[in-house]
């Protein structure tokens, strides 16, 4: 397929560009004006510049193109301005789906996320893509923003253009340049994470995720859903299974969600207040999100996308673990091959153990 | 790429630097520290040399850039690699 990837040097880009140029496809990413490229420019796509806030630069970058991923919908930084982020979320997505039409574009994925499933309906125990956003949930601007620009996606679908959703839990893998929810990995590598909100988490990698948008581009229905995730696990059986890989301890202790999102608040309030273009030392979004979090059945993305089983946890982890120390993200861990390769004896041999 | 003098290199980090910082004031000397002197995260500095990179059109690993930490660190860097 001939493929544009919107938002190419950010984290789900650059694995999907990845994914498109090692499946043969022919692909160009989008990169902002200004942009760190270092790592995109190595993945064999050309990359092109693009920005959100020019309709003109996306029809540029989109001509020729049959498929559109859009891996850069607007992520919220800062959750002190709901109305404000909701709208440059949807002003950006219209731009974006505008421009594919105009283009003569047949088809887009947009990455969505989970944070818009909500809890499981019907007496099931997991929540798939029937389950609506928690009325509750929408009053936190990020789930808000991403109930917003999906439903301006799909909304969007009809005869002219094609749209299709992912809905990914948490991603982890390598290419992570800004740490989004890889974070909670650094924050423990660094012994910087004093403490966390227990609740509910899915992992999924970030190479499972590239194929998924292949793979919905190719075989998902218009104007569909899909959750697309990988193992359900508590937020402390995560962190104590990378603080394993990472050979660091775990001292990290649970807190109240209601104290940790107090903090989250003062943290943006603070670094809002600062202006210098630095993130929060705690973010909101991240409170939220294990706040809201959904265990998930992923049995539509499986049928309809044909989906592989997901890779291990464990190899998902190494990975990205691997990825953050090898360029200093983790500074204190000089070789996580050692260690992980130590947790993963230690585990299978008590996976093993187990088995009759 | 054609040889690139040092003070062009310091003067093309200065454009670039002031896009990224526009509140910066004064002048940008070469002992000055990226995060500390001139504000600029790791994801600043990270475009920065990305962007300085991608002007003189050489391809660098995120590893060999990650240890600079003064402006006068990055100029003499990108000299050793173009000249």
């Amino acid at each position: 397929m001939k493929a544009l990837v919107v938002g190419g040097n950010g984290f789900v880009g650059m694995n999907v560009l990845r994914a498109l140029v090692q499946a043969g496809h022919d692909v160009v990413g989008t990169r902002k004006p200004i942009a760190n490229t270092i790592f995109a420019r190595k993945l064999g796509a050309p990359l092109v510049k693009a920005d959100l806030e020019d309709e003109a630069s996306l029809v540029e970058a989109m001509r020729g193109r049959e498929v559109v991923f859009h891996c850069a919908a607007h992520y919220p930084r800062f959750s002190l301005d709901r109305d404000g982020e909701i709208a440059t979320g949807v002003t950006r997505v219209r731009r974006v789906l505008s421009a594919a039409k105009r283009a003569g574009v047949s088809r887009v994925v947009l990455t969505g996320t989970v944070a818009t499933v909500g809890p499981p309906g019907d007496g099931r125990t997991l929540s798939d893509e029937r389950d609506p956003a928690e009325p509750r949930s929408l009053r936190c601007v990020y789930h808000a923003v991403k109930a917003a620009i999906e439903a301006e996606a799909l909304a969007a679908n009809g005869r002219d253009l094609e749209v299709v959703v992912l809905n990914p839990t948490g991603i982890f893998g390598e290419l992570d340049v800004k740490a989004g929810t890889g974070f909670l990995l650094v924050a423990i590598g660094n012994g910087l994470l004093p403490f966390f909100v227990e609740g509910k988490t899915n992992v999924i990698d970030a190479d499972d995720l590239a194929r998924a948008h292949i793979a919905a581009a190719q075989r998902g229905r218009p104007g569909e859903r899909y959750v697309v995730g990988g193992h359900d696990l508590l937020t402390s059986e995560l962190l104590e299974r990378v603080a394993e890989i990472l050979g660091v301890p775990f001292t990290s202790k649970p807190v109240p969600c209601w104290l940790a999102g107090a903090a989250a608040t003062f943290a943006e309030m603070r670094q809002h207040a600062l202006r210098d273009g630095g993130r929060p030392f705690l973010a909101r979004e991240l409170v939220d999100v294990v706040r809201f979090g959904r265990w998930v059945d992923t049995s539509k993305s499986v049928r309809e996308l044909g989906l592989a089983p997901p890779t291990p946890l464990q190899t998902t982890l190494t990975k990205a673990c691997a990825w953050y120390v090898r360029h200093r993200y983790i500074k204190d861990v000089k070789d996580v091959r050692s260690a992980a390769s130590a947790a993963t004896s230690a585990r299978d041999g008590a996976e093993t153990t187990r088995v009759p | 790429m054609a040889r690139v003098s040092a003070e062009q290199i310091q003067k093309d980090l200065e454009t670039i630097i002031r896009r990224l910082r526009p509140d910066l004031k004064g002048d940008i000397k070469a002992t000055d520290r990226l995060r500390d002197d001139l504000g600029l995260d790791s994801l600043h500095s990270m475009e920065l040399l990305s962007e300085v990179t991608e002007k003189y059109e050489i391809d660098v690993d995120a590893e060999q850039v990650q240890d600079v930490r003064t402006v006068g660190e990055v100029v003499t860097f990108l000299a050793g690699v173009i000249g």
